[in-house]
């Protein structure tokens, strides 16, 4: 798990230098909502802990990752994907706490949890008389 | 089911008022957002398998082939290889876990692909390697299927 930094202004992630040059893909998501919150699941290969970034500004996660998997620098015979910078923004829903949104990388898929505000989980229980 | 996803993304986004909804950075240039195609396409046709996941990238030198497939979310028990003489067989599957999706993107599914290569291979050397969802599998050639230098002899 790594922190959210709160400002965009405060990241020093993307400053790192750019392993792979120039290309920058919007990964796929999945977004799963249940009773305790959401989560994204961002399709982002080659990236690590050390090379991704998620950041909470004005109600919008921005997702941002490097691909800093080794350059082969042998000739290549089959060339379908790149390694990229992936980026993608999702404008996140008022009952999200922002001050729990947390993030985790395993296998190359980046995992932030937007929990619901305790008050927005509470059921109000109606009974039909 | 596309529209069942779409849908409930709505809801959501509706929930939160008339700007919430996901951001297209304007300044990614490429590719193109997402579009149903796009997912199709990438999904492979149904649970069926697919001959196109997952894309790889193949280097060859004078001693290997170097292999790399993009398999995000994939760890080492979820990969099958498999080598046949000259054919190299990557399996596996792309589990989906059961959840209320507000939206879905990510491949699942099973999926097979396999590549017949030019050369012998020292089936004996192969070794594969998963990290950050980026599989490797390096296939030294054979000794006698390596370029060989011809000494001309003197006389």
């Amino acid at each position: 798990m790594f922190g959210i930094t709160k400002k965009q202004e405060e990241t020093t992630q993307a400053e790192k230098p750019q392993v792979s040059a120039g290309v920058t893909y919007v990964p796929a998501v999945d977004i799963t909502e249940g009773e305790a919150g959401y989560t994204i699941f961002a399709d982002v290969p080659g990236a690590n802990k050390d090379s991704v970034n998620v950041t909470y500004e004005n109600g919008v996660v921005t997702i941002k990752a490097q691909s800093v998997a080794a350059a082969n620098d042998a000739e290549h015979i089959r060339r379908e994907f790149r390694f990229a910078n992936y980026e993608r923004a999702f404008r996140v829903s008022e009952d999200v706490d922002a001050e729990k949104i947390s993030a985790e990388i395993a296998n190359g898929v980046l995992q932030v949890t937007l929990p619901r505000k305790a008050s927005a989980k509470k059921n109000i229980a109606v009974t039909v008389k | 089911m596309l529209v069942r996803t779409n849908t409930l993304w709505n809801d959501l986004a509706e929930a939160v008022g008339p700007n919430s909804h996901i951001l297209w950075r304007a300044d990614l240039a490429h590719p193109a957002p997402r579009n149903e195609f796009d997912r199709l396409f990438r999904r492979g046709l149904g649970d069926g398998v697919s001959g196109h996941f997952p894309p790889v990238n193949i280097a060859e030198n004078d001693d290997a082939y170097v292999i790399q497939a993009r398999v995000p979310g994939l760890a080492k028990d979820d990969i099958a290889i498999e080598l046949e003489g000259r054919k190299l067989t990557i399996s596996g599957e792309h589990k989906r876990v059961e959840a209320e999706y507000a939206r879905e993107e990510r491949a699942t599914g099973r999926f097979e692909r396999s590549f017949t290569f030019r050369h012998a291979l020292a089936t004996d050397k192969i070794e594969a390697v998963v990290k950050d969802g980026i599989l490797t599998v390096t296939l030294p050639k054979a000794e006698e299927a390596k370029p060989r230098k011809i000494e001309i002899a003197a006389k």
